[in-house]
């Protein structure tokens, strides 16, 4: 009774300080333009100098850049900001779990990259040949995504002093991950060069985020391979969120 | 429960660096208790550790018999920290800043509304409600960070310096504040570097030097715990206290090139040596005074300020009439 009352207490606190950072550092101009222009800026790139992708793969691709970029980006931000200003501190010093910590940075992420993506999508998706999107589908897998790459995010940034110190080792995994996790093409033509390498592809959330959102988006949908999707990045959100917490942990030594 | 704060062989190293050494001392519920001690001295680092902000290398802190350890959301509940540099959200309004505060502690929204409205009104702050915390001077955000630390009703308030670069209607405002607390039953936690404010304020004051507590007592006891009388002594041109008359005194303190603080248990002597110190170099004493030890002057003989912390200390202290 008292566990499931902290863990109660906890949630509620996530949620507040998961409120506030999303008034004080997501709704603010310079976050938006960003979540929004990233993708679009990105889209046009590709309509005008890589018309060789075909336009599905190009929307659900950058769908899943846009929601893997705003869900993780702003904490490598908020942390080093809320660090040096000590306002981390009065989290720090509230009754809370460090893991209800965590969590709210999290949720706060992971909503500023859910509503950039949808917004993104919405507007693409009717300019994007056979696109056919699946809401029901759709929403589960891209909520999930967007709490794994939030999730992700706090790991990189839980423990950064200052912006450099989270941005550039984000910047070098997210990159990393683009590359490696078919965003753009299938996984089968991209990694054709040298196939056995293509399993490292399954250790990376990005891949069951892609596959999610382009089975939901313009099929075929294989229900057994999405609810895998969403497994695995349900497990790298909590896995992430653990790590985070424990990091988090060790700053306090 | 008679203590609000006991820390057990309490010791916190960074590297090399022991910047709190063995320390155990016990806070008694609803009393107002200083922590005394230089910049660096571990001030900071005690408050960090006892609030759970850093934890220690070893050692226990024990707040209202809960140990920080093993409790520390339950711990956590019973205290407010009001921070050396205020820790406020610059994009929020006062309102807002308060209404967070008190969603953090679970308290329902009715009572959070009704809680900070009779905050800002008791720290002068209702007018500016709505204002972003960003526009406020450093002793309103002061006032709001202490408002923020009693949100939620704690019985232990912590505070770093609370006074610390504040103007003196600031200062007077948040001492008054704090009197009033601590008349209401809260027990408070307080480092300062000001002597003065600790002697007006505390039951008991620590004296803390090189992370190491070395004197605890009511301000009271630590004056009269030094049977020495300090004499002041100026003279009309720089000059250096020769090593023989040096000997007899038990601390010399180097106020400035031609100014010096002695203590001594036998003052008639060393004034007569000094006049003959005077004599003998071709030199005038312009003043020379006689008095009882402050607890600033405790303060000085336990932690070994140096000459450039004596001055400073001067400049912040009352004029006081030669005996």
């Amino acid at each position: 009774m008292s566990y499931f009352k902290s863990a109660i207490d906890d949630f509620k606190g996530a949620i507040s300080i998961a409120s506030k950072d999303v008034r004080v550092y997501y709704l603010k101009p310079p976050a938006i333009f960003y979540g929004l222009m990233f993708p679009i800026s990105l889209y046009l790139a590709f309509q005008m100098g890589r018309p060789c992708i075909v336009p599905e793969y190009r929307l659900t691709g950058i769908v899943t850049i846009a929601c893997f970029f705003g869900a993780s980006t702003i904490e490598a931000v908020v942390f080093p900001l809320e660090r040096t200003a000590g306002t981390f501190d009065r989290l720090i010093i509230a009754p809370v779990s460090l893991r209800a910590i965590v969590l709210g940075k999290a949720l706060a992420g992971a909503i500023f990259g859910l509503l950039t993506s949808l917004l993104f999508a919405a507007v693409a998706s009717p300019l994007s040949g056979a696109i056919q999107v699946q809401p029901l589908l759709f929403i589960p897998g891209i909520v999930l995504s967007s709490i794994a790459f939030s999730a992700l995010g706090t790991v990189i940034s839980v423990s950064a002093t200052d912006i450099t110190q989270a941005m550039m080792p984000l910047n070098l995994i997210r990159l990393i991950m683009i590359f490696m996790s078919g965003v753009f093409l299938p996984l089968e033509e991209e990694y054709a060069f040298m196939p056995s390498l293509q399993g490292l592809a399954y250790a990376l959330p990005l891949t069951y985020s892609v596959d999610a959102v382009r089975q939901t988006s313009w099929g075929p949908i294989r229900i057994e391979s999405l609810v895998i999707d969403w497994i695995a990045l349900f497990l790298f959100a909590v896995a992430f969120l653990i790590m985070s917490a424990k990091l988090l942990r060790r700053t306090l030594k | 429960m008679d203590e609000a704060i006991e820390l057990v062989n309490l010791t916190k190293s960074y590297g090399k660096l022991v910047a709190v050494n063995d320390v155990s001392m016990q806070v008694h519920n609803g009393e107002f208790f200083g922590l005394l001690g230089t910049n660096g001295a571990g001030k900071t680092t005690i408050v960090r550790l006892i609030t759970g902000l850093t934890k220690p290398s070893s050692g226990k802190v024990l707040v209202a018999g809960h140990d920080m350890a093993a409790e520390p959301v339950q711990v956590k509940r019973g205290f407010g920290l009001i921070p050396e540099m205020s820790n406020l959200y610059n994009d929020m309004s006062a309102w807002e800043n308060l209404i967070f505060s008190s969603k953090l502690y679970g308290i329902r929204k009715e009572e959070a509304s009704r809680r900070s409205l009779e905050l800002l009104e008791l720290f002068g702050l209702k007018d500016r409600l709505g204002d972003k915390v960003g526009q406020f001077s450093k002793g309103m955000k002061r006032r709001l960070a202490i408002a923020m630390a009693l949100i939620h009703r704690p019985g232990i308030l912590f505070l770093d310096e609370p006074t610390g670069g504040l103007d003196v209607q600031s200062s007077r405002l948040i001492r008054q504040i704090l009197r009033q607390l601590h008349t209401d039953g809260v027990t408070i936690f307080m480092t300062t570097h000001y002597i003065e404010e600790a002697d007006q304020l505390c039951n008991r004051v620590a004296i803390i030097n090189q992370g190491k507590i070395v004197a605890l007592d009511t301000p009271e006891k630590l004056r009269s715990s030094t049977p020495e009388v300090v004499i002041d002594v100026a003279f009309d041109s720089p000059t250096q206290i020769p090593a023989d008359l040096e000997k007899s005194c038990s601390k010399l303190v180097k106020l400035r090139e031609e100014r010096f603080r002695l203590f001594t248990t036998d003052p008639d002597t060393l004034i007569k040596l000094l006049r003959s110190f005077a004599g003998s170099t071709g030199r005038n004493i312009m003043a020379i005074s006689t008095m009882k030890p402050t607890l600033e002057d405790v303060f000085v003989k336990y932690t070994g300020m140096d000459a450039l912390a004596a001055e400073r200390m001067e400049q912040l202290r009352p004029k006081r009439g030669a005996s």
